[in-house]
């Protein structure tokens, strides 16, 4: 038995974005971005691992939103042609860069990356990296877990509990599709928890999930074990709390590693920097320019005046940074030893993609942290909620509070002045979706479409993703649209069926832009008993 | 977004953002390089307002989503959505936000409206703010005489369809409800869902445990390697629990 476990969890999630209408969607290149730069990296490290023998465990969540993104065929051959479109930016840039060797050095690393990853998601994937996941699974080295259908952050809802069960019930479903097994834990979105969620986890037979580490402090009882070890709510589900200041080594503004100035700097990209009609086949027409994964200096300071890369330094560093996050670990173990009256359970969760896409050395890091944490495996070693709930079956019980890891802890990111007005149409829209499920409760043929694709439609507007973006400002005019979009498609379907009728033309048309959850059955926003 | 990226946008593309940003511009006579100017303010005063209302966690969320480091003038979709501004029912919601805020919203069917206004005596429309006890298994008996604690009121107008309220206390059962105010009578329109405050204290006392400083360390987990400079990055409510508790970092 080790001195003190690390629960290192990853969550891996991005909006259903999906445009077939356009030849190019600029909002599409998340996904696209995502699987360059952090999914198929995280694929190799961890296949690498296993290949040197090193034991490992990681928690990983994957959200039904991108399983259905991963898996559908428009979006993956468009992935192929982002790549091959960067792979030809590559080629060009060696050329344009050959009489200046530290960026040619630069140019070639990126364009040998998307060469690995065209052949590593056409041939060994098959264009389709879930099962590279799935895989890893079956060789235990991951345990997935799957989050809320569209990313809703639940507390939100807890009105509207026919929501939150659709939310659950169809994300369990969908990762059964996906991955052929049944889930055991639940990452909450942005780990909003309210009293009484737990009902709804434990009806879909999920028996763990996470919250922020306020959710435990301020918990109904005094956490004997702070958020060193779950606490069993009443129903048998299990509620396990983030480390917040191992979190934050990575997170923080001011002293987390990714701002270290040796590492890749996101923002210097070609996109940007090369001219117009230079880069213009590699950006969004007409002429908007973006990221393109070209970006040749590093982090350097608080200056514009960036130096160039360096591959090799960069390396050095994060070496560094992974013995002082495992130091950390163990120093936050020694401390607590005597403190407990069992070994402590470290849980660090983080976005998967920050690692690879923001902080480009991410992946590494990783890699070298699950290497020297095998090395310490006495003291410390990595394993999943539920293998903790294994060695340590009995827990104090308890139930959180009402916590989220948004801004101040609670609800206000999601509530603000900027994203308030869309609870009025979403909430709306759910009361309405019920009402249709009691007015047509064994429906087939075409009102059986009509009725699926309303229910899609709700949940497609329930995620948290929009008001995230508008309040955060990131695109926020597309996060408006697609509010604005789901409602609207939701009122159309429930007038049209108010007046028994059905625009089959319309509906086609939807149901082939929208098409996430093709087994969606609407009885799902039936109130639960 | 910089200055050398403005100076290729088109004029009205700058004034779009000026609008966007709330930029006053008509003074400027058309000036280009001051607005630019202005428009370089603005956006780094927006950049700061964003940095200070969000933790790191939602900081770095929002890289990958950051695909364009100029202004989105419009979404690529040109499809316009419309959707109503309001239903025509009658009803309130209340959200919670925090220990001690909430966000409610309401519609009011529109005969209703009419009908009120038809009414000589109307006053006007206002809120009630309740404390309430237990939260009952029906709305009924939750907004019921002997559950309400305390209550406060604020008056909106008609058009008013949203407000934030400051609830005051942590722990607490709170319910709204949306009343016309007739010749003096309070008609109540709607009420809302209960919500409960989360408690921002530890429970039970912990004086047993608060000169024991790596107890309270273990308590308080995942503060451990905090020092004074650390604390601003902290949560604000378990800052306020150490403060209380005359912990140190």
């Amino acid at each position: 038995m080790s001195k003190g476990y690390l629960g290192f969890v990853l969550h891996a999630h991005l909006p259903f974005v999906r445009h077939p209408e356009y030849e190019r969607f600029l909002e599409e290149d998340w996904l696209f971005e995502a699987i360059s730069e952090t999914y198929l990296p995280l694929l190799r490290m961890f296949n690498r691992l296993i290949s040197d023998g090193i034991k490992f465990k990681i928690t990983f969540s994957i959200s039904p939103t991108l399983s259905a993104m991963l898996t559908d065929d428009l979006l993956m051959k468009r992935y192929v042609k982002y790549v091959e479109s960067r792979i030809e930016l590559g080629e060009k840039e060696l050329y344009r860069t050959r009489d200046t060797p530290e960026i040619y050095k630069i140019a070639k690393m990126y364009l040998d990356l998307f060469y690995k990853d065209l052949e590593d998601f056409t041939e060994v994937y098959r264009n389709n990296i879930l099962w590279g996941f799935r895989n890893l699974e079956k060789k235990g080295v991951l345990e997935i877990i799957t989050t809320a259908s569209t990313h809703a952050f639940l507390p939100l809802f807890e009105e509207y509990p026919q929501a939150i069960e659709a939310q659950i019930q169809n994300a369990v479903i969908s990762h059964g599709r996906n991955f052929g097994t049944k889930p055991r834990g639940f990452w909450l979105p942005e780990c909003g928890y309210f009293p009484g969620l737990e009902k709804y986890l434990k009806a879909n037979n999920i028996e763990f999930f996470f919250v922020a580490e306020h959710g435990i402090l301020l918990s109904d009882v005094k956490p004997q074990n702070g958020v060193h070890a779950p606490l069993q709510l009443q129903n048998g589900t299990f509620s396990f709390g983030r480390d917040y200041s191992l979190t934050e080594a990575v997170w923080s503004a001011d002293s987390g590693y990714p701002g270290d100035p040796v590492y890749r700097e996101f923002y210097r990209d070609i996109g940007y920097d090369l001219p117009m009609d230079y880069i213009r086949p590699y950006i969004h027409e007409p002429g908007v320019r973006v990221n393109t994964g070209y970006k040749y200096y590093a982090v350097t300071g608080d200056t514009d005046d960036k130096v160039f890369y360096n591959a090799e330094t960069a390396r050095k560093k994060l070496e560094e940074h992974a013995e002082d996050f495992i130091q950390k670990n163990l120093r936050q173990i020694k401390k607590l030893e005597g403190l407990m009256d069992r070994a402590p359970f470290i849980v660090t969760p983080y976005d998967a993609e920050l690692f690879g896409h923001w902080w480009f050395e991410g992946v590494s890091w990783m890699e070298s942290v699950i290497r020297k944490c095998y090395q310490h495996r006495d003291e410390l070693e990595m394993i999943t909620p539920i293998e903790y709930l294994e060695i340590f079956p009995h827990n104090q019980e308890g139930t959180p509070t009402f916590s989220s890891w948004g801004n101040k802890g609670y609800s206000e990111v999601w509530v603000d002045g900027r994203n308030d007005w869309i609870y009025r149409h979403i909430h709306k829209a759910i009361d309405r979706m019920t009402e249709l499920v009691y007015r047509y409760p064994d429906e087939t043929g075409l009102k059986l479409r009509v009725l699926n694709q309303a229910a899609r439609e709700v949940l497609l507007c329930m995620a948290s993703d929009w008001p995230f973006i508008m309040k955060t400002g990131t695109t926020v005019p597309y996060a408006v649209k697609r509010i604005r979009e789901h409602i609207h498609n939701f009122n159309y379907i429930y007038d049209n069926l108010r007046r028994n009728t059905v625009d089959t033309g319309w509906l086609t048309k939807v149901e082939r832009k929208n098409n996430v959850f093709p087994d969606l059955d609407y009885t799902i926003f039936a109130l639960p008993e | 977004m910089t200055r050398d990226r403005l100076f290729t946008y088109s004029v009205f593309d700058l004034y779009k953002i000026a609008d966007n940003e709330g930029i006053k511009y008509d003074y400027l006579n058309g000036n280009r390089e001051k607005l630019i100017e202005k428009i370089l303010d603005a956006l780094e005063e927006s950049e700061k307002e964003r940095a200070n209302t969000n933790n790191d966690a939602m900081r770095l969320k929002s890289k990958k989503y950051d695909i364009l480091q100029d202004c989105e003038l419009k979404a690529q979709e040109k499809q316009i959505y419309t959707i109503p501004e309001r239903y025509n029912d009658t009803r309130i919601v209340l959200l919670l936000r925090g220990p001690l805020w909430a966000y409610t919203y309401w519609d009011i069917n529109e005969s209703k409206v009419l009908e009120l206004k038809d009414e000589i005596f109307f006053e006007g429309f206002f809120l009630r703010v309740y404390e309430l006890g237990a939260k009952k298994a029906s709305k009924k008996e939750s907004y019921s005489k002997e559950n309400i604690l305390d209550y406060y009121d604020i008056p909106v107008d008609e058009n008013d369809d949203s407000w934030y309220i400051n609830l005051g206390k942590t722990g607490k059962n709170f319910g709204i409800r949306l009343c016309a105010l007739v010749h003096g009578k309070d008609i109540v329109l709607s009420s809302s869902n209960i919500i409960k405050s989360p408690r921002g204290f530890v429970v039970e006392n912990i004086d047993n445990l608060s000169n024991d400083s790596e107890a309270m360390t273990m308590l308080l987990s995942g503060l451990w390697d905090y020092n004074g400079s650390g604390k601003n990055v902290l949560p604000q409510r378990i800052i306020s629990i150490m403060e209380n508790q005359n912990l140190s970092f």
